[in-house]
């Protein structure tokens, strides 16, 4: 398993290009997964899900958390659990986004 | 979080970091095989990027590749080395498919496949994954 993380100042194009990367990735035949680690989650746009259905993506965030619901699960069943198909071969899951505020 | 993912051979885990710094300070270079850092040519951009690069170093992040973002020119490519101090492993041209993809909403793979751009990131999937 090879893990790459994408970073920079936001506005540098970093999730355009993880995105695209992970496209073209897909598309040689390997099983990606991303993860979308940003507050405000775009990646989806740039994975081809368009815009509502990737500003629709539920967080896993909260059920990540220590008092969160699905403390039993194992990472990889709440990664099948949250993420999307966003290709043969391609998934998205988003870690950051908060679904609903609370205090704390 | 990626430290508890299967090892399943031959899948690729890609991370969007949150922008700045934080994430890769905050983070566990252990979860991480190839860091890549996007930089545009200029200084605020190419502060983060050495941020990031120094950081990655210390934490023991081995592969550490530098993708210079929106190069116009000659002069561009110069400020990013001048400015970060290294000569970028992969260079993005300023392509105005991505910003048309970007206005419609889609990907720059499926809005225009064979754009500059998208075939520089195919140059740098096979950097990565030694195709």
């Amino acid at each position: 398993m090879t893990k790459i993380a994408v970073a920079g100042k936001g506005g540098s194009g970093k999730t355009t290009v993880a995105g695209v990367l992970a496209r073209l990735v897909a598309e040689e035949g390997r099983d990606v997964l991303t993860v979308d680690a940003d507050e405000n989650p775009n990646l989806g746009i740039s994975l081809g899900l368009g815009v509502e259905a990737t500003y629709g993506l539920i967080s896993a965030r909260e059920e990540m958390l220590p008092d969160g619901p699905a403390m039993a699960m194992s990472m990889e069943e709440v990664v099948e659990r949250f993420a999307t198909q966003a290709g043969e071969r391609l998934k998205v899951v988003q870690v950051r986004k908060f679904d609903h505020f609370r205090p704390g | 979080m990626l430290a508890s993912l299967e090892d399943k051979p031959g899948r690729v885990v890609i991370v969007d970091l949150g922008g700045g710094v934080m994430t890769v300070a905050r983070g566990d270079e252990s979860q991480i095989d190839v860091l890549v850092v996007v930089v545009e040519p200029y200084p605020r951009s190419a502060e983060v990027a050495r941020r990031l690069l120094a950081m990655a170093a210390e934490k023991g992040i081995d592969r550490r590749i530098v993708v210079a973002n929106r190069i116009a020119g000659r002069e561009d490519l110069d400020a990013v080395e001048r400015f970060l101090g290294v000569a970028p492993d992969v260079v993005i041209p300023d392509d105005s498919a991505v910003a048309a993809a970007d206005r419609a909403g889609a990907s720059p793979v499926d809005h225009d496949p064979g754009s500059p751009a998208v075939g520089v990131v195919r140059e740098l999937a096979s950097l990565l994954l030694d195709y």
